[in-house]
């Protein structure tokens, strides 16, 4: 056989692969063909998640950047009153030249346009000196919702009056002028107590604002800046009003918020620190989230092992949490918690991790959807799917669950709640919606 | 050579519907000369060329003759019917058949090579049923493969005037069905494909027979059969998610696709050793396996064919060589499908011609044809235009001395 190395090498280019890679063009023919049968998307509802309560007879209200004070009347929490404790020290550079006359003093408060309940009612704000200053017990630097301190018997000052949270910008409240001509005196002297917050501290001690006689209809927040301003006028040849401010101190971390709650024939009565966590079916099918009295609502997944029993299951590839709060609980007195995190949880009820989504890589925030027409499809949204995964691929039986918490520190600095029915509740029952992955076995 | 035989590959891109049904399109080219003639050559002989439409022919084979051959074919298709966009249409270029042939001793001819057998090549949008729910999910479905033919052909003359022949052909292939489920958002999906895997041996007797009638005239009769085959079919399943990650594989199912029986018959008349008319019939018995599925069902196929070449001879040293030959031919094929009670037809027209360099080395064939699969009446009409390109390397195998036929 003789060998011709120019047509090898013809035939090398001839064999090539010389196939035109050309896009398949699809042809709308063959669906009568196909068999469905082997593998498919399965959508599960009837895995319903349990719904319990969880209750934190204390929660930190130090740090939350707010002044809270006022009470409101709450159909599920009872009645709920808040009253805002902190510290002044008094301003440097003050000069005095001859005979200061004593004006007013008045306590300056600056709404942060945040309120919770109904605002058409008058306020009834009473301002008391603290009797003795404020101070951490032993390994703690934070301050709790039940954390009180004593006041003198008679209020320095008042207020009664309407307070538009978003319109109004200052609130004035007269205080006692014998207090204000006793702070004056001690800057004319020179004292020791206005020469530094430490001195002026261990001499005034502090404020509580709150309501007078716990009827208020709204608790509103102001910004943790406050003043106590000293009106005086110095007579010389003309009459030259001045004022000496005295600010909100808070390096010392001691201003914070005590926020109580009367919850007798409420739903929530039953809790108490020997009762912290109730299941729906003891609370009327609902469970209850009001972060800043110690609510916080726990999802708990226990009958997720039945997609074992099924034959065909092989993973979860889709899980959507739907939490509705019930009809009619949220008017717009008392609105919504606008962003809520599920925090995963086990037998312990703290919370841990939040769940992440999964395509944006940030904290999932239960896309609120308001159904103001209608009412019934206001709901929150999770994307539980990795999560359910996780649970799953645990086979011994447990606790686990997913706690949803507002974020910090929003929290701390509002009232916002929402009541959530359970699978039973017909004014809005939770929902998971579960889709796996079926394959004929 | 081994290059040559990955080189022919399966990866045709013109979709073809009804390939999702059964083995998909069972390949009715033969991908050589005969091409040019509707691929009509069941009587048909030609000592310089591998004509498989026939085991039989192989015996007159050039003596000590070593030929290698490779095919190539492209097409362009227009889809019409019911649900297809006007304008629809499809190209592809693919090499298709390899042979090498060399006449082994004076009564016995031999050819190797690879060709297809049948491809599948489909692409639909569909729907599942979201369980659980009555709502439903998108569904791509595509299908891809095809079963080769590695085929090892003896042809003998028993006398001057008949020859027998036959094709040993080993099957394999492996047709993929897959489809891809999503979820509403996009963002998930389940996604199965199914692999069939085919093998098995199978056998093409042929018979040719030589009446010299006068000085100008002759005549060939040929006649070819196939049994009946069970081809082993073993299915396996294989799911992904949308992340890559295997849900499940498992093999489903080891059971047996079955060939019919088929047989054909051919007359080739020669004027003058240069002018020959060719017809060629073709049966295959589907119906007595009683396939059938949703809408459609497998019934007997009959094909008829025709074609003319010429064939400009000369003489080099008292052997006559071709310079070049030109061909027509056309043909009418009933094929297995019958979708609907309709069943699939598929006609047209060929045209071929050849030319051949020199003493012996390379020879090209080129032919085209034009045609219609399917009517207005059946779900898909596929309108195409075709060129099959064949490439022959010649040249003799030196024992001791050289010798002349």
């Amino acid at each position: 056989m003789t060998i011709f190395y120019k047509k090898q090498v013809l035939f090398l280019l001839l064999g090539t692969v010389m196939i035109t890679a050309c896009q398949k063009t699809p042809i709308q023919f063959g669906q009568a063909y196909v068999d469905n049968s082997f593998s498919n998307i399965v959508l599960v509802d009837t895995i319903s998640p349990q719904l319990s309560t969880v209750f934190v007879d204390s929660t930190v209200t130090s740090g939350s950047g707010a002044m809270l004070a006022g009470d409101y009347p709450d159909p599920y929490f009872g009645k709920v009153s808040a009253k805002s404790f902190f510290e002044l020290s008094p301003s440097g550079g003050v000069t005095l030249s001859h005979n200061p006359v004593f004006d007013s003093l008045k306590l300056i408060l600056i709404p942060n346009k945040s309120f919770y309940g109904d605002t058409t009612v008058n306020c009834d704000f009473s301002v008391y000196q603290l009797s003795n200053p404020m101070s951490f017990p032993q390994f703690q630097n934070v301050f709790y919702n039940n954390t009180n301190f004593a006041v003198n018997a008679t209020a320095l000052g008042s207020f009664a009056g309407r307070i538009y949270p978003n319109i109004t910008d200052s609130v004035f409240i007269n205080l006692s002028n014998s207090m204000g001509q006793e702070l004056l005196n001690q800057y004319k002297e020179n004292d020791a107590t206005i020469q530094s917050a430490t001195n002026f501290i261990a001499y005034f001690k502090g404020l509580r604002v709150g309501s007078s006689n716990g009827n208020m209809q709204a608790v509103y927040g102001f910004k943790d800046s406050a003043t106590l301003r000293l009106y005086y006028h110095e007579t010389d040849v003309f009459i030259e009003n001045k004022h000496i401010d005295f600010k909100l101190y808070n390096s010392d971390n001691t201003q914070f918020n005590q926020v109580l709650s009367d919850k007798t024939g409420t739903p929530v009565a039953a809790f108490n620190s020997a009762k912290k966590e109730l299941l729906s079916s003891e609370t009327n099918g609902s469970a209850y989230l009001q972060y800043i009295t110690g609510f916080v609502p726990k999802i708990k997944f226990p009958s997720l092992n039945q997609l074992y029993l099924r034959p065909d299951f092989v993973k979860i590839i889709k899980a959507d949490l739907i939490v509705k709060p019930i009809t009619g609980s949220y008017p717009t007195s008392m609105p919504l918690p606008p962003i809520l995190y599920a925090s995963e949880t086990d037998q312990n009820n703290l919370p841990g991790g939040d769940l992440i989504d999964a395509t944006s890589s940030s904290f999932q925030t239960g896309n609120l959807v308001l159904d103001n027409l209608y009412n019934q499809n206001t709901q929150y949204t999770y994307d539980v799917t990795s999560y359910l995964q996780q649970q799953l691929a645990i086979t011994y039986t447990n606790q686990n669950g997913l706690l949803l918490i507002p974020p910090a520190p929003t929290r701390i600095a509002s009232f916002n709640r929402a009541i959530f029915g359970d699978k039973t509740n017909k004014q809005g029952a939770i929902q998971l919606k579960l889709f796996y992955v079926s394959v004929n076995p | 050579m081994i290059f040559f035989i990955s080189v022919v590959t399966y990866s045709q891109n013109v979709t073809s519907p009804y390939s999702i049904i059964g083995i998909g399109d069972i390949e009715t080219s033969y991908f050589n000369r005969t091409s040019g003639m509707a691929n009509t050559g069941i009587a048909y002989r030609n000592n310089t060329s591998v004509i498989l439409n026939n085991p039989a022919s192989l015996s007159n084979l050039q003596n000590q003759l070593f030929i290698v051959e490779l095919s190539g074919r492209g097409r362009i298709v227009n889809y019409s019917g019911t649900g297809v966009a006007p304008g629809t249409t499809g190209k592809d270029f693919s090499v298709e058949r390899f042979s090498l042939g060399i006449r082994a001793a004076k009564f016995w001819g031999i050819a190797v090579g690879l060709m297809p057998f049948s491809t599948s090549n489909y692409s639909f949008n569909g729907t599942t049923s979201l369980q659980g729910t009555n709502t439903t999910l998108p569904v791509t479905y595509n299908g891809n493969g095809g079963i080769n033919r590695f085929y090892f052909v003896n042809g003998f003359r028993i006398t001057k005037n008949l020859s027998i022949g036959v094709n040993t052909s080993f099957l394999s292939g492996s047709l993929t069905r897959s489809d891809s489920i999503f979820t509403a958002d996009q963002n998930t999906g389940v996604f199965t494909t199914k692999n069939i895997y085919l093998r098995n041996l199978y056998f093409d007797y042929g018979l040719q027979y030589h009446i010299p009638v006068s000085k100008k005239w002759d005549v060939s009769l040929g006649a070819t059969y196939s049994n009946q085959t069970d081809l082993r079919a073993q299915t396996t399943a294989l799911v992904k998610d949308e992340r890559g990650d295997t849900l499940s594989n498992q093999t489903l199912s080891n059971n047996f696709f079955t060939l019919p029986s088929s047989a054909g018959a051919g007359i080739a008349i020669t004027k003058n050793k240069n002018l020959s008319f060719l017809a060629d019939y073709r049966y295959q018995n589907w119906s007595s396996l009683n396939m059938s599925g949703a809408d459609y069902r497998l019934v007997n196929s009959h094909r008829y064919s025709a074609g003319v070449e010429y064939s400009k001879l000369k003489q080099y040293l008292g052997v006559p060589y071709e310079v070049y030959n030109l061909q027509a031919g056309a043909y009418y094929n009933q094929s297995y499908l019958d979708i609907g009670n309709e069943q699939i037809t598929d006609m047209g027209f060929t045209i071929g011609a050849g030319l051949n360099s020199k003493r012996s080395t390379l020879s090209y064939h080129l032919s085209a044809e034009i045609g219609v699969k399917g009517s207005k009446f059946t779900p898909v009409k596929e309108t195409y235009a075709g060129f099959t390109i064949t490439f022959s390397y010649k040249d003799f195998w030196y024992t001791k001395g050289k010798k002349f036929d």
